[in-house]
């Protein structure tokens, strides 16, 4: 079982990805906002983040290297489940995997709630 | 092709792409309601039904903003009540706030005076707009969450629109949301996570009406609104 924190804009879509990965066994915990991520993860102390990029007043980008600016929050596994297309991961792979710690990033029309699943399993 | 041809096709390449953005979501807030079921949870049919809905009635609006464009219509001024025009929004809109977990409450403080406008414009914008607030306080954390649909008159006229509390619109985001729909994914990085096709095709169909679409505030509330003229003929009566 994995601590799991998600941050999803989408209150809609985050309910669906919080059903679908409590009933692979995870201990899940749902926020739409960058600053609630902030909280959360201060509180409810995840072992895998994931995360949409396109949040509202601050990017998941933004959002990202303020988590690995903490010390104590630099081994929490980050996961992008993005509606952005991931080109840009591929063209910018040194930043999110080196230098951001990023694992691994889900384009969600291309991502089966399994899949999602399964690659939690496997972290 | 003139300078004019070519801006008007940029726009309405601009629009298409925005909107392309949008339909995203509401196809993957069913694909993965659908997705529930290989997992052995139950869809919930409801959820479905209404993004698909809401889907069609944005791509409803696009098609009036577009044919109002192309004046292949003409939306017909008549006399009005603004309060029974936000009442039926309310109505529909109330559908897409439950799945949010969001309450509408109507705030009318306009004393139903008649107003000049179209029917099946106002209506269409005013629910284009609403579904974009909606899921933008849907994205504020907390059990309060509500959309105010409002309505009061002012020496301007009656001021119609949708409100609701620490909402952070202004006129610089409308209008940089504008100018970058179609080239950003998400033209209102303050406001809406998705492309915000909701506010770009009623702040359109608000032009073709020959209103305009205004960042305003109203007893503590922020929102989105426009002004309406009064009908002065149904005042007499």
């Amino acid at each position: 079982m994995k601590k799991i924190l998600l941050v999803e804009p989408d209150r809609v879509l985050g309910n669906i990805y919080l059903r679908s990965l409590i009933i692979a066994k995870n201990e899940c915990l749902l926020v739409t906002n960058a600053e609630d991520a902030i909280h959360a993860i201060d509180s409810f102390k995840p072992d895998v983040i994931i995360l949409e990029i396109q949040l509202v007043e601050h990017s998941g980008i933004e959002l990202i290297y303020e988590i690995r600016s903490y010390r104590e929050f630099k081994n929490i596994r980050l996961i992008i489940l993005s509606g952005v297309n991931n080109d840009s991961f591929n063209t910018n792979r040194r930043l999110f995997r080196d230098e951001l710690g990023v694992d691994k990033y889900f384009y969600k029309p291309h991502t089966q709630l399994i899949e999602l699943n399964n690659y939690i399993k496997s972290l | 092709m003139d300078v004019e041809q070519r801006k008007s096709q940029i726009e309405e390449l601009s629009s298409i792409l925005n909107l392309a953005d949008q339909l995203k979501l509401p196809f993957l807030q069913i694909l993965k309601e659908t997705e529930l079921e290989e997992l052995g949870l139950k869809a919930s049919l409801n959820n479905i039904k209404t993004s698909a809905e809401f889907a069609l009635k944005l791509l409803d609006s696009y098609l009036l903003s577009a044919r109002l464009s192309s004046q292949d219509i003409e939306l017909i001024e008549e006399p009005l009540s603004i309060n029974s025009i936000l009442y039926d929004c309310g109505h529909v809109l109330d559908q897409l706030a439950k799945q949010y977990g969001v309450l509408i409450e109507m705030n009318s403080n306009s004393k139903n005076f008649p107003i000049l406008g179209n029917k099946t414009g106002l209506e269409s914008a005013l629910i284009s707009l609403g579904s974009s607030l909606i899921e933008s306080v849907g994205t504020i954390q907390g059990s309060d969450l509500k959309i105010y649909l409002v309505s009061h008159r002012t020496r301007y006229g009656v001021v119609a629109g949708i409100y609701a509390k620490n909402l952070p619109a202004s006129i610089a985001s409308l209008k940089l949301a504008q100018k970058i729909k179609g080239l950003s994914q998400q033209p209102f990085p303050s406001l809406i996570p998705s492309a915000g096709s909701g506010v770009l095709i009623a702040n359109n169909i608000f032009k073709l009406m020959n209103l305009k679409l205004y960042p305003s505030r109203y007893s503590k509330l922020n929102g989105l609104s426009t002004i309406l003229k009064i009908s002065q003929q149904l005042q007499l009566i």
